[in-house]
């Protein structure tokens, strides 16, 4: 190579043939033994404390049995997880059959509409139908006196046995009506 | 490498000791010592990095005068084991770390590029660079100092 010039190959082949070493190997070697003795008397120290601490666990019947009980372990955890995810699931269905079985209705947030969940396969389609507030409260005040004039009705009724008499015949002939036709 | 024995005694202790730790994870003896020379040359980049900021020494005229009497010879004498180390340390002074490891690999241990390449993980262009730049400077150096 051009950047090599005569005196450089002069001290390379001179390098070459004296190679740097260190002085008093002897004694760079027994410290190295010494450093290395050191660490495998602490990896020693280290792996008799831990057999102090496991080594029980190599004796054959111990492990056996740790081994047997770990499993019934698992295998009742694993268990007691499917029991528990069963136990989760029918209780969902019952809260979603409760709350299907419920028409629940709520003020929205504006307070000027009511929500009314419908019922699949019933009357009410499914999703969301809206009503008015007004509506709603007519329906339920509607229902409400309805409901106290059938009762008073069925009172007055029971209270008067020829009244009784007479609306029970009405109600058979108005049933033979009803089958002739 | 280092320019300094206690730095290097204490490289080849913490080497040696690095070797009997993991010796167990060698699988093949020819890849032991590339990885011996891996460990070491690493070791060196860190005392190396770690006096970066030490000064420089530059060689004094006696030296040289020493040096050029030895080389101009007909049948020069062979440097004495504690020169080399000095001579070694004068010569690749100004070199980085990596053109140091190069130079010191290819020329004074005589290795090939591929093992080079094995040891300090450099491609063979990265190598031949080093290499170039090591031997000019080194090159430019001798002819400056021992005319």
């Amino acid at each position: 190579m051009e950047t090599e010039s005569e005196g450089y190959r002069k001290i390379i082949t001179l390098l070459r043939a004296s190679k740097p070493e260190l002085s008093s190997a002897e004694k760079l070697e027994s410290e190295i033994m010494q450093r290395i003795a050191g660490k495998s008397r602490a990896v020693v120290a280290a792996d008799s404390f831990i057999s102090f601490l496991f080594g029980w666990t190599y004796i054959g019947w111990v492990r056996r049995s740790l081994i047997t009980v770990s499993i019934i372990l698992v295998a009742f955890f694993i268990w007691q997880q499917s029991l528990i995810v069963r136990q989760i699931n029918v209780l969902n269905s019952r809260l979603l059959i409760s709350e299907i079985e419920n028409v629940k209705y709520q003020p929205r947030v504006d307070g000027k509409k009511l929500l009314m969940m419908g019922k699949s396969g019933s009357g009410f389609s499914d999703g969301e139908i809206e009503f008015s507030e007004d509506k709603i409260e007519k329906l339920l005040e509607s229902y409400a006196t309805l409901k106290s004039d059938y009762g008073e009705l069925l009172k007055l009724i029971n209270e008067d046995p020829e009244l009784k008499k007479l609306i029970e015949e009405k109600a058979d002939q108005n049933r033979i009506k009803k089958f002739k036709l | 490498m280092v320019g300094d024995e206690d730095n290097a005694k204490d490289i080849v202790q913490e080497t040696m000791v690095a070797v009997w730790q993991k010796i167990g994870m060698i699988k093949s003896a020819v890849a032991y010592r590339s990885w011996v020379y891996r460990i070491v040359l690493n070791k060196c980049y860190d005392q190396l990095r770690r006096s970066k900021n030490n000064p420089e020494f530059p060689a004094d005229d006696k030296t040289w005068k020493h040096l050029s009497e030895i080389i101009s010879g007909v049948n020069p004498i062979p440097f004495e084991k504690e020169d080399s180390a000095r001579i070694l340390d004068i010569l690749t002074n100004r070199l980085s770390p990596y053109q140091k490891a190069v130079f010191i690999l290819s020329e004074i241990e005589e290795m090939s590029h591929d093992e080079i390449a094995e040891i300090t993980g450099m491609t063979k262009t990265i190598i031949k660079a080093n290499l170039y730049h090591a031997r000019k400077k080194i090159s430019e150096m001798v002819e400056k100092y021992l005319k």
